[in-house]
């Protein structure tokens, strides 16, 4: 009964999802619309069980002088702290406004900008002419990287057409068979729930 | 009427041949077809006549050796799933291996380490991985405290694997199956940097090409949705990957035909038909 | 040329900040081409009529604020210089209205508009795909009556007349795409498609490859390609900011890295074992 409950659920709400979106007639009593209020709202629940994750890992890690258990602290006050902040005076309060423009967006813009390092150490240690196919891809990757920027108009005028063209027309065209690829692998899955036959997400490894 | 059924009540219609929802008519027929012969194939397996199989896949294939890397060293393996989400097929997709990667682990005796970004992908991690663990008979080697929802926020959530990554050393990091954004390219150096052997797979398109030059066994695209009839082996699962093949043969005629109309013909009712 | 190969990366990091650092201190100055993209994307906001309603689709976040709002700030320009009326708004991504309203009122500043009478920030209203879908229903009731400081919209003059999202009403979206939600799932499924309404789409660099297919069809009207688009735009519209600033770090940025790949190739080739 552990995973069958579950299994019948879920398929009642696949076909619920079909029924409401492509028939007219269930499409105007707009149970589509309400359906997936009831998702942000068991949604909106499952919130309380990341603050009691956070809270558990991070207060064992105090509680026991783990090392670097006062970042755990730091944690721990930062999330109790702005969420009741945030209680008292809603995200557009003045205190909470200014913990988000000098808090968040820097540390957030911070974090962010580490992908212009890795990119550039990651491309060091990757390119390489191993294979034919790593030679196209290394090779292309120059071209758009410098296409992209003025300076490869700069150095070859001219560069940054090819760079387009290598973006509007192979990029697009395999663009388009991956999505459409991936679309229906998705849906694959998608049925393979609605059959019964995928289980995974209920637990277990089969 | 509860509300949002008065908003939508307002909003009168017409129905396409009389049953169908406007611009939903071709859309219907499309997955009519692609459902019918997904249930055909898997018919036919059960009934035990002959399927096609699915071409090898080595990133699959790597995941038992990357777990034993991982064992050989003593040292954990990470597994993400980047930005989750319940309502994207590339994490559903995900589900399967993340308890084949956790079996792998409890039966070898490795520290499998979870970083979750998302709170319902956290409790459905959870319930998988102890599950794999109950399955492999150890369940109490299962460790709760290494399934870890860090936070929902993108970049602090980067910030938290980071710290984890540099911490614990993993051997091993299991980038499957998305959706990934920019977090990726940070999550795959920083691997390396761990000196980790990477798989990664996905169907996010703008991360595809971080995944094939930074990891050592990518999976592209919709290869990630055949995982677990790869991973299981059973002909129903498979059949159900042969089917929509099947079904890309037809999307192939249908785009040949309609680029013909749109090229040559003044009216295209095949364009009419699919978005009527 | 092995020590090539064995590099500390924190040499390269700190080399790429260095180089970075000059440019942005002593800007080279390099010129801007324009793109057929942008073009395109500038011609297509200059056809609308005089006074048009335009919808801003802020489906962006902090991470992304370097190559979005550029776009935002040029597009306000624009569209103020013809006296276009513009409702910024999202429900997906909590930070995207309040960032992108601080650059539009900037620009209402210095162009003499007002809030409430020219722009207006309709906020951050949660639901995602249901309240992307109510807006072309029923706008106040997708947003709550209430703009991001929770002032009632139905005393604003920008609202008069404002029922829905439908094609009466607005003459263009305007719609971001970094991720989930974005133009692919959201401005363009949702909004674009159902009610009509064009719509022209502003992507980060790392997205323009996914996002360029759609343009290729028709479906997007225009685009502005990442950091590289909001620099040309900026030039178009004459007001250069801070993506113009961006490109000479861009430039090399690119160069540098092409040098490293070229440096690791040759230590690659030069110190590999040949097969005996």
């Amino acid at each position: 009964m552990r995973k069958e409950v579950p299994m019948v659920l879920t398929v009642l709400a696949g076909l619920f999802v079909i029924v409401a979106k492509y028939l007219h007639a269930v499409d105007q009593l707009g149970w589509f619309t309400v359906g997936n209020r009831w998702f942000q709202i068991v949604y909106a629940m499952f919130f309380l069980l990341g603050v009691v994750s956070l809270t558990i890992v991070h207060g064992k890690n105090v509680q026991r002088r783990r090392s670097k258990w006062v970042y755990s602290l730091i944690l721990l006050i930062c999330m109790y702290g702005y969420g009741i902040l945030t209680l008292e005076q809603t995200v557009d309060g003045p205190e909470a406004n200014w913990i988000y423009n000098n808090i968040i967006v820097p540390s957030d813009s911070t974090v962010f900008a580490l992908l212009a390092f890795f990119i550039t150490s990651a491309a060091y240690r990757a390119f390489r002419i191993r294979t034919r196919e790593a030679t196209v891809l290394m090779i292309t990757s120059v071209i758009l990287m410098m296409g992209t920027a003025p300076i490869g108009d700069t150095i070859i005028p001219g560069w940054g057409t090819l760079a387009h063209w290598l973006m509007d027309v192979p990029n697009s065209s395999a663009m388009r068979g991956i999505q459409i690829g991936a679309y229906l692998g998705g849906f694959a899955v998608a049925l393979r729930i609605l059959f019964g036959l995928e289980r995974a997400h209920l637990g277990g490894a089969s | 009427m509860p509300f949002g059924l008065s908003l939508l009540a307002q909003e009168e219609s017409k129905a396409v041949w009389g049953i169908f929802t406007a611009g939903q008519a071709g859309a219907f027929v499309a997955v009519a077809i692609f459902a019918i012969l997904v249930y055909v194939m898997i018919t036919r397996a059960r009934a035990g006549q002959s399927i096609r199989e699915i071409h090898k896949i080595p990133g699959l294939d790597a995941i038992s050796e990357a777990v034993g890397r991982a064992t050989e060293m003593g040292r954990p393996v990470h597994y993400t799933m980047g930005l989750p989400s319940i309502t994207d097929p590339q994490t559903i997709a995900a589900f399967p291996v993340l308890g084949y990667v956790a079996k792998l682990c409890a039966q070898y005796e490795t520290r499998l380490i979870n970083t979750v970004p998302d709170v319902v992908i956290y409790a459905i991690n959870e319930e998988i991985i102890r599950q794999a663990y109950l399955e492999a008979g150890r369940p109490d080697a299962f460790n709760p405290d290494d399934v870890r929802f860090i936070t929902d926020w993108q970049f602090a959530y980067v910030a938290g694997v980071l710290e984890i990554l540099a911490a614990e050393k993993p051997a091993a990091q299991i980038l499957f199956a998305g959706p990934f954004y920019a977090e990726a390219m940070i999550f795959i150096e920083a691997g390396a940097l761990a000196g980790a052997i990477q798989v990664g797979g996905t169907a996010s398109t703008a991360q595809l090409p971080f995944f094939v030059a930074g990891c050592d066994y990518a999976l592209i695209g919709e290869e990630i949705y055949a995982a677990s009839a790869y991973l299981s082996k059973e002909p129903i699962i498979t059949g159900t990957v042969v089917g929509e093949d099947y079904f890309k043969f037809l999307i192939f005629a249908a785009i040949i035909v309609g680029t013909l109309i749109a090229t040559f013909a003044t009216s295209n009712p095949l364009a009419t038909f699919m978005t009527s | 040329m092995q020590w090539a190969l064995d590099i500390d990366r924190r040499w390269i990091w700190a080399i790429i900040f260095i180089i970075i650092g000059i440019v942005i201190i002593h800007p080279l100055g390099l010129p801007i081409t324009i793109s057929p993209d942008t073009q395109q994307f500038y011609d297509t906001v200059q056809a609308l009529p005089d006074g048009s309603r335009v919808l801003v689709g802020a489906s962006f976040d902090v991470g992304a604020q370097g190559e979005i709002l550029p776009m935002i700030r040029a597009f306000a320009y624009q569209a103020f210089a013809k006296n276009l009326k513009l409702y910024i708004f999202d429900a997906g991504w909590t930070n995207g209205p309040k960032l992108a309203t601080q650059v539009v009122d900037q620009v209402a500043k210095e162009m003499g508009k007002q809030y409430g009478v020219d722009y207006v920030n309709l906020g951050y209203k949660p639901g995602s795909s249901t309240t992307y879908t109510l807006m072309t229903q029923d706008l106040m009731a997708a947003t709550k009556g209430v703009d991001q400081n929770g002032k009632s919209l139905s005393d604003m003059p920008i609202m008069q007349g404002v029922q829905k999202v439908d094609k009466d009403t607005f003459a263009l979206v305007f719609g971001m795409d970094i991720g989930t939600p974005g133009a692919t799932d959201a401005w363009l499924p949702l909004i674009s498609q159902p009610t009509g309404i064009p719509l022209v789409v502003g992507t980060i660099t790392m997205s323009v490859p996914t996002n360029k297919p759609f343009l290729a069809a028709g479906q997007y009207k225009a685009m502005l390609d990442g950091s590289r688009g909001a620099a040309e735009y900026e030039a178009l519209v004459g007001h250069p900011g801070p993506a113009i600033a961006q490109q000479d770090g861009a430039s090399l940025a690119a160069m540098y890295v092409t040098l490293l790949i070229i440096l690791a190739n040759i230590a690659w080739v030069t110190t590999r074992k040949k097969p005996a």
